[in-house]
């Protein structure tokens, strides 16, 4: 009997230890969260209700940031433009993704080649991306025009990042070259790899179509990794469209702030204007935007995404 | 029969086309770099030939000789291997119990860390400007470096994701054999992991090596300049003409910002593919 609860006392003595090992093991990230995510999230909300300016001059003005916001109309152009340029980024991203990993899960000669073709560009920093693309989209000498040109035999002058009828489809065109697409081609590769062989062969037996093999298996089987990829892309939207457009549309976003998502204009706001107090009143919706986005995707998730168990 | 054997191949053939057509696009931009590189201005802006009429180097020699190149190399270099040691290190610490250990309140962790992957960092930038200030951080590689070192989220959930599908019988048999937790961790994870510790190692020099938003808020002096703001100031405008790009210059300090990032793919894509985990995603 006292053997009995001797042992007891170190297995409980055991558990304990090994619960603050994993206290330990996860400290860093407690650190982190606190001072990097938490303390700042809440420091936002403190300096959207004032007037501070980029000195660090600063007085609390209650409400009145957001009275103004709600009433610029750079502001709702901006949150129409941000709302747009992430869900159609999202998705063409996410299917080019897709057809480049179909296509290189399909064994064939020179496969290594075309996969360093078709990552390549993912790593190129966004920088040099923007600038190369400028000049291909370009008005005179651009790549784009030149082969239009010789190809129609016409002397074709579009100015694609500055007209407003073809700046979408030369900003969504570049998206296809980010990093973060190059990422999820990845992603989807190895999930693509996971797909059980015996699905298709059954399918096979039956008859079945490539395409409808696509739909009926495949599409299911990766519907998990397509969502964690939606999640991310949508992240990368919001956050990374600033240095993507920074330097190919400008703070302005132009033309006429056709591009100009939030990010650009809480930059604009806090470092060309100086109203830093103005900026985090906006950075505080971009920060709700992010969320409604994630509960969003969530929310479809469990409608549509295949559990296996 | 052979009607069957015939359309394979031919959608063998059409998928092989697919590919090469997709290899072109994809491929293009780098081409249009490189060889840009090696035209003269004049030439640039006026003729938009893919291959130079006349090579030069001119544009490389304006780099080196007319801006502090090297200095913005050195910066860069220590971005990228501060923060990817620091992400290295804690991330992958604290994967370790989130994958293989059981305490109270880890499903609570797991989903903090899950929800803050979903914040965009440009949101929280403007505090967090404001507080790098307050500890006179700012104009420095340390509002960078530093978070690195507290685990980055998303590396953190991609360990964690690898660290599951290592079988649970290897720790029992190491405790067995007296082991600790923490030498677990060491002797039986660390060196079963070094595809996802490459591939999270690539991603993240690359990525480092590649960011423009956060230097452009924390960095303003050419001391700490970094070569994504290099290429948007320095190298931008020719030599006593602000008004003019200098479009081939850009392009030759593109092309040498390229080559890093493709020596490191290079290397690391063996591991690519393998290293990211997404089996047991669902979990």
């Amino acid at each position: 009997m006292i053997m009995k609860k001797e042992s007891s006392k170190t297995a409980k003595k055991k558990k304990l230890m090994n619960h603050l090992t994993a206290y330990a093991f996860c400290a860093p990230w407690m650190v982190g969260f606190v001072c990097f995510t938490l303390f700042p999230i809440a420091f936002l909300f403190a300096v959207s209700l004032t007037n501070r300016k980029l000195s660090g001059v600063t007085q609390f003005i209650g409400l009145a940031n957001y009275v103004n916001m709600f009433q610029s109309a750079t502001f709702w152009n901006s949150i129409r433009v941000t709302l747009f340029f992430t869900i159609v980024m999202m998705i063409v991203t996410t299917v080019w993704a897709v057809v480049m990993a179909l296509l290189l899960n399909y064994r064939q000669r020179l496969n290594g080649l075309f996969q360093f073709c078709y990552f390549l560009p993912s790593v190129i920093p966004t920088v040099a991306l923007a600038y190369t693309f400028r000049t291909i989209f370009g008005k005179e000498a651009g790549l784009l025009n030149g082969i239009i040109s010789a190809l129609t035999g016409k002397n074709v002058m579009v100015n694609w990042l500055y007209d407003s009828r073809t700046v979408y489809l030369a900003l969504f065109f570049i998206t296809l070259f980010t990093y973060n697409t190059g990422q999820m081609m990845l992603i989807f590769r190895s999930g693509l790899n996971d797909v059980p062989r015996e699905l298709y062969e059954a399918c096979e037996i039956d008859g079945a179509s490539p395409l409808k093999k696509f739909f009926r298996i495949t599409l299911p089987m990766i519907s998990p990794i397509i969502l964690f990829n939606a999640v991310m892309g949508c992240i990368s939207a919001l956050n990374g469209s600033f240095a993507l457009l920074y330097p190919l549309t400008g703070e302005n976003g132009d033309p006429n702030g056709m591009s100009q998502v939030l990010s650009l204009l809480i930059y604009k706001e806090a470092f060309s204007n100086m109203k830093v107090g103005y900026a985090c009143a906006m950075s505080v919706i971009l920060f709700l935007i992010a969320c409604c986005f994630g509960i969003g995707i969530f929310a479809i998730s469990k409608k549509i995404v295949y559990y296996e168990n | 029969m052979k009607s069957a054997k015939m359309k394979k191949r031919a959608s063998r053939i059409l998928v092989f086309m697919m590919k090469i057509l997709v290899g072109i696009i994809m491929f293009s931009p780098i081409i249009w770099v490189l060889t840009g590189s090696f035209k003269t201005l004049t030439e640039f802006t006026s003729s938009s030939g893919i291959f130079p009429q006349k090579e030069t180097v001119e544009n490389y020699k304006y780099i080196f000789y007319h801006s502090n190149y090297v200095l913005y190399v050195r910066n860069t270099v220590l971005l990228m291997a501060g923060t990817t040691a620091g992400t290295l290190i804690s991330s992958s610490l604290v994967a370790y119990p989130l994958a293989r250990m059981e305490f109270p309140g880890k499903n609570l962790i797991f989903s903090l860390i899950v929800g803050t992957m979903m914040i965009p960092n440009i949101a929280l930038i403007v505090p967090q400007y404001i507080m790098f200030g307050k500890v006179g951080w700012l104009d420095s590689l340390l509002p960078m470096i530093v978070p690195a070192f507290f685990a980055y989220p998303y590396n953190v959930f991609l360990f964690r994701q690898f660290f599951r599908s290592i079988p649970k019988e290897l720790d029992e048999a190491a405790t067995m054999d007296g082991c600790s937790r923490i030498g677990i961790f060491f002797r039986v994870l660390i060196p079963l992991s070094k595809s996802t510790f490459t591939t999270i190692g690539v991603l993240s020099c690359v990525f480092w090596w590649n960011e423009l938003t956060q230097p452009v808020f924390y960095i303003n002096s050419d001391k700490w300049r970094t070569l994504t703001i290099a290429l948007m100031t320095t190298f931008m405008y020719t030599s006593g003409n602000a008004f003019v790009i200098n479009w081939p210059s850009i392009m030759a300090a593109s092309t040498l910002m390229i080559l890093p990032p493709m020596l490191l793919y290079l290397f690391g894509s063996r591991f690519l593919v393998e290293g990211i985990k997404t089996s047991g995603l669902k979990g």
